[in-house]
């Protein structure tokens, strides 16, 4: 947006009731994701150093917390004296003035929170067995992994992932796109999974790495890798069930899920040779325009799935990989 | 010294220790224990880091009222200690010394004593876990501590940093500091001179000695 479009909107949202509140509520919502993030990085072992800040004197504790506060709420905080300066400017005060005691008040809340977690002790790390899986399946334990380490990483690529996709169907579905729009989408999404397909490599790789003195047959690996692939992109293969779920578009619907199950394991077979100090970051990059490529030139789709298959297989074809 | 009374800590896998009461005095103190039967979450719960049922006194102050004097007056080094990587072990030292009030002096003749010197510039993710768990064992003596607690103390780290942390341990016992061990060790009992030895099976506390 340009400047000016930036001073009409916040003349906007300080004329408009409705629009106030809402920077009132984005303000609050991200102080509360952004403080339980805080106190929940603070109960990791590794972070459990910081629970002596409780000794510091209240006034020393705030100057911290401060410190820590304002650099987290800092774009809220430009967004705020920005509206102040033009609340100022269009002598509309009122708003101005609840905008800053409502900062204050967020503030103040965090820093109690803050005190009295420190002065807390903390909870104990425990991860309950689940009644109905007692036992969890070798290709679920990545999934598990994400589920207790990184909750946010799978929040955010699914929701983004599937907006995005959405937003493919939904332009598809008003006209004048072909199926290579779906499959351009379908690329995209793949490619958003880029951070959890890293983090794959990782977990199998590091957490992993006892398991590759077993001897696994080369058919159990993709078995696993597929179960653990599969159970992560669950949600968009459903959307694209959903999307094409007439008889006349099944075969639509299988192609479509294919060839996206296809360019994800493609793309996780290019990282583990990124992560075997191979420099295939360019590569992962020229993967991507080379399949917007050839989806634009209409190549089938069960052929574009063909180098991704390959890639994946040879990725994972050594004993030395899991 | 410490007075533990109706202490209950019992978690959803059906583990649970009691410990009806206990109060023991000065002096180095060992808790003996298989591994898994409950030694370092007895000493979180005494060092204020885990909560638990019952309560916790140290020199008459309780820790379920006082939370923040009592923890001041304990000092704990884990078992397996973690801390953040980005750190080196001087900005963590400095951290920790400001919030427990150690002096430079302090500092200086803890590094000389376990062997740290100019390792501590390095930042802790490239720490071995010897080299982690003298980094715990250092901050674990800063500041003026009642009670220090060391869980497994003289695991993972060299034979001479095992002997220059006996001799540490026995100058701070000479100065009225006790002492909370724990070991799993078969020759850890002959280490020093113990005001009690206590052990633990079953989620139950038992004196063998003191």
């Amino acid at each position: 947006m340009e400047f000016k479009q930036h001073v009409l909107l916040a003349e906007r949202v300080l004329e408009n009731d409705k629009f106030f509140l809402g920077v009132l509520g984005a303000f609050l919502i991200f102080g509360i994701f952004q403080e339980r993030y805080q106190l929940n990085l603070m109960n990791e072992s590794r972070y459990r150093i910081f629970h002596s800040l409780a000794f510091f004197s209240v006034p020393k504790l705030l100057k911290i917390q401060l410190s820590i506060w304002t650099k987290t709420h800092a774009l809220l905080l430009i967004y705020a004296v920005f509206l102040s300066y033009i609340g100022l400017r269009s002598q509309i005060l009122l708003k101005p003035i609840l905008l800053w005691f409502f900062v204050l008040g967020v503030f103040s809340l965090d820093f109690i929170l803050f005190y009295f977690k420190l002065r807390r002790p903390f909870p104990d790390r425990v991860i309950s067995k689940s009644v109905l899986f007692p036992r969890i399946p070798f290709g679920f334990w990545f999934l598990k992994h994400l589920a207790t380490n990184r909750p946010i990483l799978i929040i955010a690529v699914k929701l983004v992932s599937l907006i995005l996709l959405n937003g493919f169907f939904f332009s598809y579905e008003s006209g004048g796109y072909d199926l290579r729009w779906i499959a351009f989408g379908l690329l995209c999404a793949a490619f958003i999974h880029f951070p959890v397909w890293m983090e794959k490599v990782r977990f199998d790789a590091e957490e992993l790495s006892y398991f590759l003195n077993l001897p696994r047959s080369f058919f159990l690996k993709i078995r696993q890798h597929l179960t653990s692939l599969i159970l992560f992109i669950l949600p968009e293969l459903i959307l694209i069930g959903i999307k094409f779920k007439t008889q006349d578009f099944g075969l639509i619907a299988l192609n479509l899920s294919f060839f996206f199950v296809s360019i994800n394991l493609g793309l996780l077979g290019l990282i583990v040779f990124q992560s075997q100090h191979i420099d295939w970051t360019k590569a992962i990059m020229g993967a991507f325009f080379l399949l917007f490529l050839v989806i634009l030139f209409s190549i089938p789709f069960y052929l574009i799935a063909v180098p991704s298959l390959a890639a994946f297989i040879l990725a994972i074809k050594s004993p030395y990989q899991i | 010294m410490l007075e533990i009374s109706q202490f209950k800590k019992s978690y959803s896998t059906g583990f649970e220790i009691k410990i009806d009461s206990l109060q023991l005095q000065g002096g180095i103190h060992l808790i003996k224990g298989e591994n898994g039967s409950g030694k370092s979450t007895l000493l979180k719960a005494i060092a204020g880091i885990h909560d638990f049922e019952g309560d916790i006194t140290l020199e008459g102050i309780a820790i379920k009222k006082d939370p923040v004097r009592f923890r001041k007056m304990v000092n704990y080094s884990d078992a397996e200690p973690m801390f953040p990587d980005f750190l080196n072990l001087n900005e963590l030292i400095a951290f920790v010394a400001s919030t427990k009030g150690a002096d430079a002096a302090q500092i200086s003749h803890l590094k000389t004593e376990l062997g740290i010197g100019d390792y501590a510039k390095n930042p802790l993710a490239s720490y071995s876990s010897g080299m982690l768990k003298k980094a715990g064992l250092i901050l674990a003596f800063l500041g003026n501590p009642q009670l220090i607690i060391l869980d497994e103390p003289f695991t993972t780290i060299d034979v001479e940093t095992q002997d220059r942390l006996k001799k540490l341990v026995l100058s701070h016992v000479a100065e009225g500091k006790s002492f909370l061990i724990t070991s799993h060790l078969a020759d850890f009992e002959k280490l020093f001179e113990y005001s009690s030895i206590l052990e633990i099976a079953d989620g139950k506390l038992s004196k063998v000695y003191g």
